[in-house]
């Protein structure tokens, strides 16, 4: 098993709900922590009797919902002035391509921002990406919201119904993990700049 | 000059295309491999459908699922065992028991985990109810 994920477990069979909280609001705020992983074993263990399943839906879904809005008005109101102190990234921040997927993302940001619940670098990029292109706060609340809940439910779903093969699953999860953004990392690689054009077209109609 | 620039790039484009596509190609191996070895194992078997019905017969835990990040009090629950039997059994004095894992119970008494684990796995074999 990952060793943040077997660091992280004791502290979640030690301090329960309350763990399990910090941990799914600092993952979906700043810190790449397998938020997905932690819900599969903790409602692997709600299986075997030591949680409780609707607890811990519940207080998940608050925790993503808390985490995704304060890393969006976080990277909304101090996101360019803390990022542009670092040289590269502020040659990023004013480049042409970030500008165009920033326009982009933030006139159609409803599948992109829904998606990206799914994994946690991907939903700590598009908070970032959201917020410092000042998508609409609206916009962006129902997506989080509604891919959110999708996210909670499908990763319940596979821990409780596995119960304890879950670490064997999530194996595989991890596998197509891997899989997917070798597959999204070969086709922007090979697309890129026809991806780029087809966004300056959209946005200059 | 500009020519041997573009070159490189394209040099450089094609490199990173051959290398993700021949790491795509290894994970999609690797992911079978891994899919058929949990399929043949019968990991990939629900204990719930969707409805919450049960499929199957749960899968009993056995001392073979025991990991050190565990706790005593997450063992003394799946295991149905009497809350104060690890406690008296091997004999830990520490204060924190129930709420303490196996491997930092091991690290704070210079205790190989290895050998409390086999220890605990004992105590569950061993335990009244088990006979």
């Amino acid at each position: 098993m990952d060793f943040l994920v077997q660091a992280i477990i004791p502290y979640i069979l030690l301090y329960k709900y309350w763990a399990l909280f910090i941990a799914t609001f600092l993952a979906s705020f700043a810190l790449p922590i397998p938020a997905g992983t932690l819900l599969i074993a903790s409602a692997a263990f709600a299986s075997q009797g030591y949680f409780n399943i609707a607890i811990i839906f519940i207080i998940v879904l608050i925790a993503n919902i808390a985490g995704d809005n304060s890393s969006y008005w976080f990277a909304r109101l101090y996101g360019r002035r803390i990022l542009s102190r670092v040289p590269f990234i502020q040659k990023i921040l004013v480049s042409k391509d970030f500008t165009l997927i920033e326009k982009a993302i933030s006139r159609r940001p409803g599948f992109i921002i829904f998606i990206s619940r799914f994994e946690v670098i991907s939903t700590l990029t598009i908070n970032l990406i959201c917020g410092l292109g000042k998508a609409t706060y609206k916009k962006f609340l129902f997506f989080e919201v509604l891919g959110s809940f999708a996210n909670v439910i499908f990763y319940i779903i596979i821990g409780y119904s596995f119960g304890d093969s879950w670490q064997a699953v999530n194996k595989l999860i991890g596998n197509f993990s891997i899989l997917f953004f070798l597959v999204i990392a070969l086709g922007i690689s090979l697309f890129w700049k026809k991806i780029l054009a087809k966004l300056k077209r959209e946005i200059e109609k | 000059m500009k020519i041997n620039l573009e070159y490189r790039k394209k040099i450089i484009k094609t490199t990173i295309v051959v290398i993700l596509a021949l790491l795509f190609l290894i994970s999609l191996i690797w992911f079978a491999s891994t899919f058929k070895q949990l399929y043949r194992t019968g990991n990939l078997e629900v204990d719930y459908s969707i409805t919450g019905r049960p499929t199957r017969l749960h899968r009993p835990i056995t001392i073979s699922d025991i990991r050190v990040w565990m706790t005593f009090d997450y063992l003394n629950v799946i295991f149905k065992v009497d809350p104060l039997y690890f406690k008296n059994t091997l004999a830990i004095t520490d204060s924190k028991y129930p709420n303490i894992s196996i491997e930092a119970y091991a690290r704070h008494n210079r205790i190989n985990p290895q050998v409390l684990l086999h220890n605990i796995e004992q105590a569950i074999i061993n335990y009244p109810n088990n006979k």
